[in-house]
């Protein structure tokens, strides 16, 4: 029982941690918090279902094609929305705002063209599974699992040790300065959102896939999950939205499996206000102290 | 005469009702020493600004190195090869001083995403390569020993320094230098007074905004006097000193 909970819950938190840097990774460049993130997360998921459910294509195929595409919506976004409120000086609020409402628009053109109801994603590896010492691991779960890791080693060679990543960490520090030692800033943010969309829409349909089923009611929840697994780890930390997500995966999974599903919110949320008590910066942020 | 870096035509900055900037014209000859001075909010960064693209003049144009550059964007007027540095320092605060000066060379760098991933023979001579130039740079600069701390951990001189290392990554032409004096004490002025020469010895081309007069007196090849956004004198040192303008601009009026 105790293992089988680990796994379900190392499961689910890979899928917050997923979800949770591609916000944080925004909020990392732009101090924004992308509340399209949830949206793109959803619509990734359904680019997912269309191509291998309904129109039979390779799984692997489907989901590279589900990436792209929705990576390419939320450059999109970006350059096409946040890019024009940034440069007429626009507040973070307004854009905030906006990403509000491109999350509800995204979310309803889903419930108009495709209906509210819910959806199956059928197990692209045939219900397959590993048992061992009373376990049961699917193999949609490891999959789920391994691709974390490798999207999370991927991420920290790209922000730690390419140009692209010192650039990002540049704007974050100091965005007048980096435009000054030459760097596009507004090409860096561009793919900051491109690459933090594709984490939105990976989790959404790794989640889906091991969920068997999607709708569009998880728009709200996962925002507020990765918001609060953000916080939880410190926001714009990408090692602090790994643990963030991890500890409310964790939390989640226990809390369903031995006191009550119900109470699940509850406990994740206590939580995240101790945290907020006693560590305002999350648990891997940096204190910081603004000078006035 | 020679080849002219930068210059300006006619430059005006308004922002709404009010003129910073109005009618600067000057030139920055090759190898020079070039400063421009005027009591506070005589719209000298005003000028610094325009030149580097973060303002685009309400009239005017700025030339570099026989190209027009008005109105490009801040990064590839950077890229042509023009460096700054800031009245208040800008420093990237959770980057080590090596990694600061490397990012100064970001312009440089040719490797992509895909390099750095791979870990291709390309990005790995290439981060060498920017690891080393910017090791020269420190030891020139005479923070070698500093390369692994944070900027915040500098001293305020050192971090001055640091800046001016961060510019001379990007291989540029003409350094902007944004009261590089500024909150010094008098020994750490003298020994940037020094550098400053040595820069100048090394081939670049300076521009200077400053308020120690004895640094300005003591370095500047030509100097511009801006009063109140207008151009008030320009000449040698002693030129500038002995105007009656000038003096007036600096100390009021006589009785």
């Amino acid at each position: 029982m105790l293992l089988q909970q680990l796994i379900n819950g190392i499961t689910l938190g890979a899928t917050y941690a997923l979800a949770t840097v591609g916000f944080s990774l925004v909020y990392g460049v732009l101090e924004l918090a992308n509340f399209a993130n949830g949206a793109f997360y959803i619509l990734g998921a359904y680019f997912a279902m269309v191509l291998y459910a309904s129109m039979g294509m390779n799984f692997a195929v489907s989901l590279a094609l589900a990436l792209a595409g929705t990576g390419i919506l939320g450059a999109a976004m970006d350059a096409g929305l946040l890019r024009p409120i940034r440069s007429k000086g626009g507040t973070r609020t307004s854009m905030m705002i906006s990403t509000l409402g491109v999350g509800t628009a995204i979310t309803n053109l889903i419930i108009v063209l495709f209906g509210s109801e819910t959806k199956r994603f059928p197990d692209a590896f045939g219900g397959k599974r590993l048992e061992f010492a009373s376990a049961v691991v699917t193999y949609k779960q490891l999959f789920t699992i391994l691709l974390c890791i490798v999207v999370m080693v991927v991420l920290s060679i790209l922000v730690y040790r390419t140009k692209l990543g010192r650039a990002m960490r540049a704007i974050s520090q100091n965005p007048v300065a980096a435009r000054l030692m030459g760097i596009d800033t507004n090409t860096v943010i561009l793919l900051t959102f491109f690459i933090g969309t594709m984490c939105a829409a990976l989790s959404g349909t790794v989640v889906s896939m091991y969920l068997g089923s999607l709708d569009t009611t998880m728009y709200s929840s996962v925002n507020i999950k990765m918001f609060a697994s953000a916080i939880l780890g410190g926001v714009g930390s990408l090692p602090g939205a790994v643990l963030g997500g991890m500890i409310l995966g964790m939390l989640e999974t226990f809390v369903s499996g031995y006191i009550s599903t119900a109470y699940k919110d509850v406990f994740s949320f206590a939580i995240l206000i101790l945290v907020l008590l006693f560590r305002p910066a999350g648990l891997l942020g940096q204190r910081t102290i603004k000078k006035v | 005469m020679s080849e002219i870096v930068l210059s300006g035509k006619g430059v005006t900055q308004r922002f709404g009702g009010l003129t910073a900037v109005q009618d600067v014209t000057f030139e920055v000859p090759k190898g020079e020493i070039v400063s421009i001075i005027g009591p506070n909010g005589a719209g000298k960064s005003t000028l610094f600004n325009c030149v580097t693209g973060i303002y685009t003049p309400t009239e005017g144009q700025i030339f570099f190195l026989g190209q027009e550059i008005t109105g490009k964007k801040v990064h590839e007027i950077s890229a042509l090869g023009i460096g700054r540095t800031f009245q208040n320092i800008r420093l990237f605060s959770e980057m080590t001083a090596l990694e600061n000066v490397i990012v100064g060379s970001h312009a440089k760098a040719k490797s992509g995403i895909a390099d750095a991933l791979l870990h291709t023979p390309r990005y790995r001579r290439e981060e060498e390569e920017a690891v080393k130039k910017a090791e020269e740079i420190l030891k020139l600069t005479g923070l070698y020993e500093y390369r692994y701390h944070y900027a915040t951990a500098l001293s305020y001189g050192l971090q001055r320094r640091l800046e001016i290392a961060r510019a001379l990554a990007s291989d540029p032409v003409l350094l902007l230098l944004d009261e590089p004096a500024a909150g010094m004490n008098e020994q750490e002025t003298h020994s940037l007074t020094e550098f400053i020469r040595e820069l100048k010895g090394m081939g670049y081309t300076i521009l200077l905004i400053e308020h120690d007069m004895k640094l300005i007196m003591n370095i500047s090849d030509y100097i511009y006097v801006l009063d109140r956004g207008i151009p008030i004198a320009e000449g040698t040192a002693d030129e500038v000193r002995q105007n009656p303008l000038v003096i007036e601009a600096y100390l009021g009026k006589e009785a």
